[in-house]
């Protein structure tokens, strides 16, 4: 899926938040978005979800304006926080009633299940615990695998890395690349780990205070050295 | 250091009905005190009030202490923040027993003898202050028995079992030996009136032993207090009727999720639950009233009025505002989701008056005519209310913590919507009196509700256009929240 930004801005209280004038995200295109606390990123995904209202400007999802229909709910997935999640269900249920707003039976969520086993690591399933009973980094990755397990053409996540233990980050890192490559799904992923966004993504947006900062083709050459060195110099 | 009130956490209004509501029960209790000696007077002249009353000082006890385990509980909430910092934990432990003897429970008894004692004892004679401290010291028990039972945090042998002996030997002993306890409970409250050491000592001994018990179980367990936090709940499993809401085509999966809302969460669970009882009470309470004025009954169809799913709707968006961001990123249209809810808690509700209904019918036709009358209100306009205000407040509660009744944290206007819903059916009544019609109220409730049920389509299609408006800032500000 395609999503086009124009003249989008963000206001808090008089402070701007966002201010992104023009940015297109390819179908297909798997993007990290990086920044320091602050910067603008969950708000930016916010706005692309509709889930805050513009200042002015839009966002539009294969040319269709977010905020004006719904159509691209049912091609989008997405985890942001723990706002997404349902805490009096079990992790079963929970992926079973998403998995029904995108027109998926039992079967096919049972199966889609079988491709997160790794990542699940006999922490989530059949555990005989409510969502709310499960400690950060598991309602993490309950949250990421609702959000990916439909293979929505559009993926958003926030900070997927955070509270995951070392051999998850691995797994769901593996995991984002490999789904970019088979299905040709468009990804928008933010996080603070810059080396993570370096190995995965193919295009990396630097946002800073609401501003696009810098916008880099990731290529095997170039590596994210511009990030870096931008880290570098403010650290 | 310990200054820090809970009434911080609640609203203003809610703080004033609070103490209106303390200030009424309190003298419901003192007026209580004061009408039973006429009362046993006249029923039961064959004993003296005082002879009965202070004869039946043990079951009175008893009663009190089995009320005390099921609602009293040991404050945790109050003691966590301090866990952190470089207090000693006997201090704490005090601190806690402390804030335990302020629970209400230890009101009630005093208030009602302080003016029973004043009606029965002579003050020529015995003295009515000693008497009364007797009283104060019989609750020193139940409370010192009280944290030194729940002082076993997480061992439910060791709690319910000191229960089960008390109140079972209290039963059984009682059965058998009734008029030897009966003088023995009086010969002790004369004890404390006529100021006999030999009553005071053994009374202080119990309360100053089982203090210390309380004290040096809640040191061992201090900890405790933080582990409990989060006590591992039973996951419902439960195949009825959840395979039977999800078999459902188009409402079935959110029919499935209201019912997993309303029955896995400790508040929604109690509130939601407690329809059906609550109905049954209403009938025995009609049936046994023997009474067909329905002005008899205002308080009961005040109730009515609220009570149809009321408990969860008053909460309308509310409890959902936890995950309502995934809501809104996944295609369930909102006019689904909210019809949805109205089915769900209007079949809930008709299973409340089908249970309701065959007691009063046989009771009076005119009461049944009300009830149906209300029936359709509170679903029709009841309903309508309560998703409509819902819209316009942001309030977010969570339902197996916070929640409207659970007087940590309701807010003002939540209890405000339940108590105009409340009132609003004054004028139906007021209307129905007058109007030269036979059922007029019932009529009148009838129509009203009518109205709103066979219009939902177009009321639920304005709620959602004024959620749609409100979006952004009601889900900021549960976020906020």
């Amino acid at each position: 899926m395609h999503i086009r930004i124009d003249q989008l801005t963000k206001e808090y209280n008089g402070n701007i938040a966002l201010d992104i004038p023009s940015l297109e995200i390819k179908k297909g295109e798997l993007v990290g978005i990086v920044g320091n606390n602050g910067a603008g990123k969950t708000t930016l995904l916010r706005l692309v979800l509709d889930l805050i209202g513009a200042t002015s400007g839009s966002v539009e999802i294969d040319g269709e304006k977010v905020h004006e229909n719904h159509n691209w709910k049912k091609q989008t997935g997405s985890f942001l926080d723990e706002g997404f999640l349902i805490g009096f269900l079990t992790p079963e249920e929970y992926f079973h009633f998403n998995a029904e707003t995108y027109g998926l039976n039992r079967e096919e969520t049972e199966q889609k299940l079988q491709e997160y086993s790794r990542f699940m690591s006999d922490e989530i399933l059949e555990t005989g615990k409510y969502i709310r009973q499960l400690s950060t980094g598991n309602k993490q990755k309950v949250g990421i695998i609702a959000a990916m397990m439909v293979n929505p053409p559009l993926l958003l996540l926030d900070e997927p890395f955070n509270f995951l233990d070392p051999s998850s980050q691995i797994i769901i890192k593996n995991l984002l690349r490999e789904k970019n490559r088979q299905t040709g799904n468009t990804m928008l992923v933010s996080s603070h780990n810059i080396n993570h966004l370096a190995d995965i993504c193919t295009r990396v947006i630097l946002l800073e205070k609401g501003v696009i900062i810098k916008d880099i083709i990731n290529t095997e050459e170039r590596r994210m050295e511009e990030i870096d060195k931008y880290f570098n110099s403010r650290a | 250091m310990f200054r820090r009130s809970e009434l911080f956490e609640k609203s203003l209004i809610v703080i004033l009905l609070l103490f209106v509501f303390a200030i009424l029960v309190l003298s419901q209790l003192q007026l209580a005190g004061r009408m039973l000696p006429v009362l046993l007077q006249e029923y039961f002249p064959q004993r003296a009030p005082a002879e009965w009353v202070y004869g039946l000082l043990i079951p009175i006890f008893a009663f009190d202490f089995s009320i005390r385990y099921f609602f009293q509980s040991l404050p945790a909430q109050h003691v966590r923040p301090y866990l952190h910092l470089p207090i000693q934990s006997r201090t704490l432990v005090l601190y806690r027993m402390m804030r335990s003897w302020l629970h209400p429970v230890n009101l009630y008894l005093p208030v009602f003898f302080y003016s029973f004692i004043k009606m029965t004892i002579n003050p020529a004679t015995s003295s009515q202050g000693s008497g009364l401290l007797g009283i104060v010291l019989l609750v020193a028990i139940n409370q010192g028995a009280l944290m030194w039972i729940k002082s076993f945090q997480g061992n439910k042998m060791k709690t319910l079992l000191p229960v089960i002996i008390i109140l079972g030997g209290t039963a059984i002993a009682w059965s058998l030996y009734t008029d030897a306890l009966m003088q023995h409970s009086l010969d002790m409250f004369l004890g404390f009136v006529n100021n006999n050491l030999q009553v005071f000592v053994p009374v202080a001994a119990i309360i100053v032993l089982l203090h210390l018990l309380a004290f040096h179980q809640m040191k061992k367990g201090f900890y405790q207090v933080f582990e409990n936090q989060s006590p591992r709940e039973a996951i419902a499993r439960g195949r009825f009727p959840e395979g039977l809401l999800a078999s459902v085509p188009k409402y079935g999966q959110l029919w499935l999720l209201e019912w997993q809302l309303a029955s896995r969460s400790k508040r929604s669970r109690f509130n939601f639950f407690g329809m059906i009882p609550m109905a049954i009470a209403f009938s025995l309470f009609i049936v046994l009233g023997q009474n067909t004025q329905p002005e008899t009954y205002i308080v009961i169809i005040l109730m009515i009025a609220g009570s149809y799913g009321g408990f969860h709707l008053q909460n309308a968006f509310s409890w959902e505002s936890h995950f309502f961001d995934f809501l809104a990123t996944r295609d369930i249209p909102l006019k689904t989701f909210i019809k949805a809810k109205f089915y769900f808690y209007s079949i809930y509700a008709a299973i409340q008056l089908i249970v309701l209904l065959p007691f009063v019918l046989w009771h009076s036709l005119e009461l049944a005519m009300l009830f149906v009358g209300l029936f359709f209100y509170a679903t029709g306009f009841g309903f309508f209310f309560y998703l409509w205000t819902g819209v316009g407040n942001s309030t977010r509660l969570d339902a197996n913590g916070r929640s409207s009744f659970n007087m940590e944290g309701v807010t003002g206007i939540k209890m405000a919507q339940v108590m105009v819903l409340f009132l609003s059916v004054l004028p139906f009544l007021l209307i129905g009196y007058i109007l030269p019609l036979p059922h007029g109220s019932a009529l009148l409730f009838s129509l009203t509700g009518l109205i709103f049920i066979l219009t939902h389509n177009s009321w639920i299609n304005g709620i959602v256009r004024k959620f749609e408006k409100r979006k952004y800032v009601k889900l900021n500000l549960y976020r906020q929240k």
